[in-house]
């Protein structure tokens, strides 16, 4: 018997696993709290209930690998982490504080507009439909990831309406926010931190959110070409 | 993780029945005590349930030994991923039905040694395609068709030469995936077709492109050459889309990314360590890269080539699944090729170490040093240098990808010097050459023998001119003189005297 070509009902369980996964990588981007380790099993749980869909797709090892990675975090482990995160990411380390911000890695040329880039790029959030807290800056990682999250939301919704050309709408414009933010400066985030810390939680942390959106910028063309050419099919 | 391999083979292979024979088993498979042998009945329905057989974390490779064409990849894929194996490190085997047990068990192991050789892909070497390329339908609007994942190319900038010109991958990259963009080169994944076209041209080897990299074909390819029970076998390279010929029995296949992989060294190097012939197969219509006029151009180049070493052309052919005269390999004479490690079939020096192995069997000497064969395939360049014309700037010199044009200047001249050992023709000289519209430099893709037994020669040569101040070399004579005929009555004696900054500064 030929064996089937297709992932059948995946579609609403990939967007799914993904808009969890980036909303988790966001929370964990963030100061840690009591409650984000309380929240975080239930949350594993969740996304590894889509463990079979997932096995699919290129991110799966890596993925399951941290959600594994992240079940063994403790309670007890709460203050270890903060002080870590402040070492890094705050200033109370003996070396200079490491940006999650966007901004601190333009380029030379595009640091002199920066007020710009961040007034376009709150813009683009306000256009999209979020009014992001000024609490931390619309280009955080912590946001930008949030953000990412928020359309795939909405592709949930596309997904249950069966409405392709909303769906290819919003896969574009993930498209292209992955592309024009995150995909240009997580990796310089990367190797940075991989100059302060070579194994620890925060260094597995921005590793697997370079990874997942490394595959998820590649899928993502892919989705709305397949989308495009049923549009196509049935027009005829 | 250390690496252990997990082989799965269906009790069903018609291979022999001496194959899942204890003792066979561990005479072979078993003293690498990296392998372990795995038999399921009814592998073949039961591809999907692997995961569920095995434990996870146990095994870092896989490898699937199956008698049928129609095994999925993205089914395994998937398996191995459930395993926590990387999609790269799984090697689909087709053993086909009533294949002999020696064949058998080289192919196996030959799988084995390509996984051995694979050292992990980053996440930008994977691209995920469906395959056959479909479109979502209406009645399957929720399901995503199968993903397959295939390399992508990642550059090495260490060892890249696009800083000093060289676009050798991204001008033979058809898909326009690869550019150089300020002397970085950029891949485009969305376009890429995993061809493995710039791995196989890279001459700076600063391409990374897993599952076809040099390591793990050279690995593959070595372990089938050297295996003594199926030694000058016929092996035959044939695009991973290809299905496999009806008279698969007869060859060794070996998979490759696509046809236009193939290149002259990898072919010849091949025959030159054992196979008694090498048959290249493509995907047909479904070929993305529409380079079988470049295939059919290589492989008269190697028929040539072989003819010109009184050596059967028929060695080397093109097999066609709707052509029958071509699917089972041509009786040759025996040869006497020996397998020498280490394998390095790609590149010059595989080429050359080929030509070497072709000219000491040779029985005509004599014919043997006035071989030269131009031919727009030949993986080898011929520079000729106009002399009155080259000013000896150097210029080709600074942007040549492989060094076969240096320059000296540690005697009293400025030489120009080239080595035809490393020369692939790939023009960057002459497209940079200033005195290009004159002719300085001319080009042919030409193998010529005595040329490549005399080494490296200089080409080009004239005396330095250095500053009367800082005595800095800023010039040769030949340079002067082109200036002074460009400025004529404009040219003053102190631009022949002085460099540049000397003139500038006082």
């Amino acid at each position: 018997m030929a064996e089937k070509s297709i992932i059948e009902q995946s579609m609403p369980d990939i967007a799914k696993l993904r808009q969890g996964t980036y909303r988790l990588l966001s929370a964990w981007s963030l100061y840690p709290d009591a409650l984000i380790i309380e929240i975080t099993p239930e949350s594993c749980g969740c996304l590894l209930a889509f463990e079979k869909t997932a096995a699919h797709l290129p991110f799966y090892i890596q993925w399951s690998k941290f959600l594994t990675f992240l079940l063994k975090v403790k309670p007890q482990d709460l203050a270890d982490l903060q002080n870590t995160y402040m070492e890094l990411f705050g200033e109370s380390g003996p070396y200079k504080a490491i940006s999650l911000y966007e901004s601190s890695f333009l380029s030379n040329s595009e640091k002199q507009d920066c007020g710009l880039f961040l007034s376009k790029l709150l813009a683009r959030y306000f256009d999209l439909g979020v009014q992001p807290s000024l609490k931390n800056g619309p280009d955080h990682l912590a946001v930008e990831l949030e953000l990412v999250s928020f359309l795939i939301g909405k592709e949930v919704v596309a997904w249950e309406q069966a409405d392709s050309n909303k769906l290819i709408e919003l896969l574009k414009q993930e498209k292209e926010f992955l592309g024009d933010h995150l995909v240009n400066w997580i990796p310089k985030l990367k190797r940075t931190l991989a100059f302060r810390e070579e194994s620890g939680f925060y260094h597995h942390l921005v590793d697997q959110i370079s990874h997942f959106i490394s595959h998820d910028i590649d899928f993502l063309p892919h989705l709305i070409r397949s989308l495009s050419e049923s549009e196509c099919g049935n027009s005829k | 993780m250390k690496q252990r391999i997990l082989v799965i083979l269906c009790h069903k292979l018609d291979i022999s029945k001496e194959m899942f024979d204890d003792k066979f088993l561990n005479q072979n498979f078993k003293k690498d005590f990296s392998v372990e042998v795995l038999v399921i009945n009814n592998l073949g329905t039961r591809l999907g349930d692997i995961h569920a057989l095995v434990g996870k974390d146990q095994f870092s490779h896989l490898v699937i030994g199956v008698s049928t064409d129609e095994v999925n990849l993205a089914t395994v894929q998937v398996q191995a991923q459930q395993l926590s194996i990387h999609p790269f490190a799984v090697e689909i085997v087709l053993l086909g039905s009533g294949s002999p047990l020696t064949r058998s068990f080289a192919l196996l192991w030959a799988a084995i040694a390509r996984l051995h050789a694979f050292s992990g892909a980053s996440p930008n070497n994977v691209r995920s395609v469906t395959m056959p390329r479909q479109a979502i339908t209406r009645r399957d609007f929720f399901s995503l068709p199968k993903l397959t994942q295939l390399p992508a190319p990642t550059i090495d900038s260490s060892v890249c030469r696009a800083a000093y010109g060289c676009e050798v991958c991204a001008a033979n990259c058809h898909g326009d995936a690869l550019t150089n963009d300020g002397g970085v080169i950029h891949v485009n994944r969305e376009k890429c077709t995993s061809c493995g076209v710039c791995l196989s041209r890279c001459p700076s080897e600063a391409v990374q492109f897993p599952r076809w990299s040099r390591e793990e074909m050279n690995a593959w390819l070595a372990s089938l050459l050297q295996c003594k029970d199926v030694k000058q076998g016929p092996v035959l390279f044939l695009c991973h889309q290809a299905n496999l010929p009806s008279t698969a029995n007869n060859w060794l296949p070996v998979r490759v990314p696509c046809q236009a992989y193939m290149t002259v060294p990898l072919i010849l190097q091949t025959l030159t360590s054992g196979a008694s012939v090498v048959g290249i197969q493509s995907c047909g219509d479904k070929c993305l890269t529409g380079e079988s006029d470049l295939i059919d151009q290589r492989i008269d180049f190697c028929q040539k080539l072989l003819k010109a070493f009184g050596q059967e052309s028929s060695r080397v052919y093109r097999v066609n699944n709707s052509d029958p005269s071509t699917l089972l390999p041509p009786k040759v004479d025996q040869h006497d090729y020996q397998f020498s490690m280490p394998f390095q079939g790609f590149g010059l020096s595989a080429y050359w170490e080929a030509l070497t192995k072709l000219t000491e069997t040779c029985l005509d000497q004599d014919a043997v040093q006035n071989i030269e064969i131009l031919h727009t395939a030949s993986p080898v360049g011929v520079i000729e240098i106009n002399e009155e014309v080259c000013t000896v700037c150097g210029t080709c010199a600074g942007v040549c990808p492989t060094r076969a044009l240096t320059f000296e200047s540690e005697k009293g001249t400025l030489d120009l010097d080239f080595d035809p050992t490393r020369c692939i023709g790939c023009s960057e000289c002459v497209k940079y050459c200033p005195e290009r519209e004159g002719g300085a430099i001319t080009i042919h893709r030409s193998t010529q023998i005595t040329r490549f037994q005399k080494g490296k020669q200089t080409v080009s040569q004239d005396a330095k001119i250095a500053c009367q101040k800082c005595h800095e070399v800023f010039a040769t004579t030949k340079m002067l003189k082109k200036i002074k005929s460009m400025l004529g009555e404009d040219f003053n004696s102190i631009m022949g005297d002085y460099c540049t900054r000397c003139r500038s500064y006082g």
